[in-house]
This record gives C-alpha cells, structure tokens and sequence, in this order.
C-alpha cells in the first residue's frame, strides 16, 4: 500500500489537523511567509478582530514586490514602511530594504535554510511553488488566507489531484532548466496541470542543481499547477548544510533520517502523468502573451492556424497584434529593447553566473537597457564578491537592488510601451510589464546573449570552449 | 460577509481563453484601498485602451454577474482580482473554468464563481454572440441557474461547505478559530515530519 502513496500524500497526511467528511481539511503552516505585496488587509482584519498572531515564530516577512530598483533615492511607499511597522506590532520577523537578509520571498526563503524538505509554506503568491524543489508542500494562498494563517497558523484547503512528470535524458550544452520548463509549457499549455500537485522527477531533475530545481518549480505555476513537487536528495541536502535556520548538530541527522524518506513509492498512484525528454529541448523564447505561446530561438513564429482551437487561434492572433510580430519571424529576427535579468524565477547566484559568463568582454548592443537585479541581498553580495557586478557594468548593464522590479512592475516602474524586453521572469501577459510592453520570456544565458546582439540570439554561439 | 442566496441579473460578457490576474487588475492597483477605487481599477488597462470595453457601455450599469471563458484568472494569486471584480459589483462569474487559487479567492469574498457545463456554456456565448441579452436567476439555495429566455439550465455546483457558508454569509476563519482544540492537539504531538 505505502509503495503507491506519493511524496504529496506523505507532506498531505503530516499537515493535516483535521478533516470533517463534506470540508475541506484543516491544514498546518510550518512556515509563513509575507511579502508587501499582498500584506495590508490581512493585518488590517486581523486588528480590526483584536487577533494575535498565532505564531510569530514561524512567520517571516520579507519586502521585494514594491521596492524601487531603478532609482534607489525614491521614497519608500507606504506598504513596504507599512509591513515593517505591523511586523513590528506582532513580533515578526521581517528583513527591511536594507536587511542584509531581504529579498524576493522565494530567493530568501531556501538561502535562508527555511524553507526545508517535508516542510508546508504558506505564501499569498502564486509562485510559492518555487519551495516544493526542496520537497516542501507549497500553498499558494490570498490575502485573506494570509490572515487565517496569521491568526491560526492553519488554512483550509482541498486536496489537489496529482500528476507526476518525468523528464530523462541530459539537457544540452546552453539549455537551461527554463528552457525545459518553457517547453513542457509550450507543449502541454497553461492549463495543463490545473488543480494538480505536480511532482518533477526523472534524471534530468536528478541532475539538477537546486536552483535549476527551483526555476522548474517556480514555473510549474504557469502550467496551472497548485504546488510543484522535487523529492529531496543529495543536492538538497547540501544546498541546506549550514544555512542559517538549517538544523545543527544532531538536529541535522535527525532531520536527514525523516527527510530521506520523503519520496513516492515505486507504484505511486498518480491521477496523470507526462513524459518529457530533455535531450530535445533548445534554448527557448515566448512570442505571445501566454507563457504557452513559445518556440525554440532557431524556429519561427508558427500561423495561428496551426493552432487547435479556433479560441486559441483567436487568442495567437490577437497575442501577434499585441507583441507587433508576424508569423514566419523567426526568433533571431525578434527585436530586442530592454533586458531583464532578474525574478523569483532566474535571479539567484547560478543565474548571474550564466549571464555574466555570456557577457564578460562584450558590450551590450547600442539602444538596449539591461537590467541585473539580484534575488536577494546575500546574492548580491555574493555576485559583487565574484565580480560579476562588474562583469554586468562593463557590458553597459544597470545594476539594482534586490527585488521583483520589472517581473511584476509592481514598483512603478515599467519598460515602454511596445518596448521588447526580452526578460528571465515567468509571465508574459498583455501589459503585466508596464502598459503595452511586450515580454518575450527567456532563460539568463539567452537574456545575456540578447543584450549583446539587441536581438534574440542562441546563447549557444556565445558558450566559451 | 453578506449572505447569497439568489440573483437576477443580465450579463456583462468577457469572453475570450485565459484571461489573467494581471488584466483584471494590474499590479499598481493591487493595493488600491476602498471601494472606488478598486472599481475603477477593474480592467484598467483594457478600460485606457478602447473606450467601448464592455464594462463601460452604459447598458452594463448595474449588472451582476459577469459571463467568461476558461482558465479566468490564471496567473497571480492576487485577491485584489477580486476585490476589484466585487468593487465593480460583480456578484457570480459564469465561465467555463476557473483557476483554483482565483476562484478560492472569489469565494472568501462572497463573490460565486460558476462552472458552467460545456454545451451549456457553448450556446450561451453562441446566443450572446448572435445578439441576445438574456437574463439569468441564480438560486443558491435550490442550486439552480436558469436563462428562462434561452431554456439553459444547471446547477451550481458548489461544493456543500463552500456552499453553506455563502448562504449563511460566514467566513472561513470563524470556522478555522473554532479548530482551536485540534489545532493545539496537532502543535501537542508534534508535525510527524518536523
């Protein structure tokens, strides 16, 4: 029997307080964590109910969603200083703009060692999936449910189908994770894993480093999944050795004992499952408005009707008028306006790596912007250690100060209208980076590689021997 | 939360696949505070684009339920989506599918997200297409949604507690605080993992 339960079944089962027949279950948060984003009417209702914070301890804020990046002199607005006073009234952990441990909330939440295999985070963000590469039960949850977990540590939640996806086969040489998750996107579309606990596994995942891990997961929330799941190895288990919140001493062996057993049974009864080879996969990049509207950076713009349904052709053609693209253009003729690297999805230490490895000794092509923003401060020291600031300032780039910045031009700050920004986030909706822009969602080394040529390019070209 | 039991209203139709969080209500306004506000937020960016978008033809003044296509609010978990939606007035969606996180979402909001059957959803976009301006009665207690004029019906669908808690206009936190035994029991004993 246990050979078929899954690796989500297991942190289900361990989570659940309780569960009436006909209601939903009653589900524990091991960690919450807040962002400014979308804070303020949970702490307002919970003061208007003269609530406590049930468990301050296992709640940690953090600021990213509303920080100016591009111009650091502007005020802060009113819901970062905001957070830090109510974390303040409520005896919460919180890392200010200026905490050398802020950052994006998924960027700071592993390097911290908080996030944590068997785990449950709570986050009020859709990309809390990020947190299930470390075979952590992630729940996306809102603004309301912040403040269910604020007063009870628990929220209710229905139990999601699930659906394994096994990827095998070696990614090739300048093919990234997002790349692969691109793909798998562009393939099964943004609907796919709707109402699914997703879980990755295969030797491609096998493979991967953690913050590859974490961008497939991230991503796993534009294939419409509820949570992404990676069963901890031994790449987890050395990501997390010595972080700060990791346990210590004989905590740490204790731990290892329970988290080696989180894993799905050989026969693990799931409710779909998709294969995917990696070896296939080509550098990506998007030409529409959904994530799903992709293709490889050595093919063209496929004709709407090829496209299935006439609701989706509608949709591609509608996608074609907004990006200003025709079909037939290929990916190496799409223009290039602005870079971004940065977002929950490509701003940790490896991400920078890749790109500054792509830019080192070149310039950026006249008339482009690129932006770097680190994940997190701990990441930008790390990148300013290794010279990688550097590397992105000579080649033209701007440098920012850790947060979501232009992934969600939450801040103000948006690129242009009909601007191209060839961008390393995870969305590439209708206006989401500033009115009429239009993102064309790519990996770090192909966003590096775009800078140089200011226009799509196969990072390919630009690998050092 | 005000309690649902039943509605009448003619529709403001949003078709279209995949409409996102972040068309609904862009992320500067997530945190736009009262209730004009929100409204005006609603749709924004399409409302700046085209001054025919439909929420802004006179006709849909004062309508109530909203009439969309599948996968409505994918994309960001922002609540503020439905904030603004119920801001506007939107009392039901219509459509034929839902992302789960909106559509929780909706529902800790007294706002009742539909899943209407494929057929049934079919002929209501054909009928509204070719120009009709039906009404709709939805009736939560009897589980009912009814356009009299098309001869479509289905039920809503609801799960009971989600259900339950509409009609008697509760939130789940007064249930979650009522947990409070089980939940000291579970913090007691220990996660099993942790």
């Amino acid at each position: 029997m246990l050979a078929r339960t899954t690796l989500y079944d297991k942190l289900w089962e361990a989570h659940c307080v309780s569960h009436r027949p006909d209601h939903p279950a009653v589900m524990y948060v091991d960690l919450h964590l807040v962002h400014d984003g979308t804070y303020r009417r949970a702490f307002e209702m919970l003061e208007q109910g003269k609530l406590a914070v049930r468990r301050p301890d296992l709640t940690f804020a953090t600021t990213d969603h509303c920080l100016p990046i591009s111009d650091p002199s502007r005020p802060m607005p009113p819901v970062v200083t905001g957070l830090s006073a109510a974390c303040a009234r409520h005896g919460i952990s919180i890392y200010g703009p200026e905490h050398e441990r802020q950052g994006i909330v998924h960027v700071i939440g592993p390097e911290l060692g908080l996030t944590q295999p068997g785990k449950s985070v709570a986050c009020a963000d859709s990309h809390t999936t990020t947190h299930g590469a470390f075979g952590a039960l992630a729940f996306v949850i809102g603004t309301t449910q912040v403040l269910h977990a604020l007063a009870t540590q628990c929220i209710l939640q229905r139990r999601a189908r699930t659906m394994s996806i096994v990827i095998d086969g070696a990614l090739q040489r300048g093919v990234t994770a997002k790349d692969l998750i691109l793909a798998i996107i562009t393939r099964y579309g943004i609907a796919a894993a709707s109402g699914h606990a997703v879980e990755f596994s295969g030797s491609a995942i096998r493979a991967m480093g953690m913050e590859e891990r974490m961008t497939l997961c991230n991503m796993a929330a534009e294939l419409g999944a509820r949570t992404a799941l990676i069963a901890p190895d031994d790449r987890t288990l050395d990501y997390l050795h010595g972080r700060p919140f990791a346990p210590k001493g004989t905590d740490w062996e204790r731990a290892l004992a329970r988290w080696r057993l989180l894993v799905s049974g050989e026969d693990g009864r799931f409710d779909s499952r998709l294969r995917f080879d990696a070896c296939e996969v080509h550098p990506m990049v998007t030409w529409g408005t959904t994530p799903a509207m992709g293709m490889a950076v050595n093919a063209a713009i496929p004709a709407p009707e090829s496209v299935g349904a006439p609701e989706e052709r509608e949709a591609a053609e509608q996608a074609l008028r907004y990006m200003g693209l025709a079909p037939g253009t290929t990916a190496q003729e799409m223009p290039v306006d602005v870079v971004f690297i940065g977002s929950c999805t490509n701003s940790r230490i490896e991400d920078l790596r890749a790109a500054a490895g792509v830019l080192r000794g070149r310039k950026v092509a006249p008339g482009v912007r690129l932006l770097v923003v680190p994940g997190s401060q701990a990441v930008r020291r790390q990148a300013e250690a290794e010279g990688l600031r550097e590397v992105f300032t000579a080649a033209g780039g701007e440098w920012g100060r850790p947060g979501c910045s232009l992934c969600v031009a939450m801040n103000g700050e948006f690129a242009g209208a009909r601007k191209y920004v060839a961008s390393t986030s995870n969305r590439n909706f209708q206006d989401r980076q500033g009115p009429g822009a239009r993102t064309l969602l790519v990996s770090p080394l192909t966003a590096a590689a775009s800078a140089v040529d200011g226009r799509i390019a196969d990072p390919r070209r630009y690998l050092a021997d | 939360m005000a309690s649902f039991r039943h509605l009448r209203s003619r529709l403001v139709p949003l078709l279209g696949p995949d409409i996102d969080t972040d068309q609904i209500i862009p992320a500067q306004y997530v945190n736009a505070a009262g209730t004009e506000a929100l409204a005006r937020a609603l749709f924004r960016r399409l409302r700046d684009q085209n001054a025919r978008f439909v929420l802004d033809r006179p006709e849909m003044a004062g309508r109530t339920v909203m009439l969309v296509g599948s996968n409505f609010g994918c994309g960001s978990s922002r609540e503020a989506a439905a904030w603004a939606l119920s801001a506007w007035g939107i009392r039901a969606l219509i459509g034929r599918s839902f992302n789960a996180t909106f559509s929780g979402n909706c529902l800790q909001n007294g706002l009742l997200p539909i899943a209407a059957p494929l057929e049934a959803h079919g002929a209501l976009c054909e009928a509204i297409g070719a120009g009709a301006d039906p009404e709709i009665a939805i009736d939560l207690e009897r589980d009912r949604v009814e356009f009299t004029e098309l001869g479509i019906a289905f039920s809503v669908g609801l799960e009971p507690f989600a259900r339950e808690l509409l009609l008697r206009g509760m939130d789940e936190l007064h249930y979650l605080l009522d947990r409070r035994a089980e939940i000291e029991a579970y913090e007691t004993r220990g996660g099993p993992l942790q």
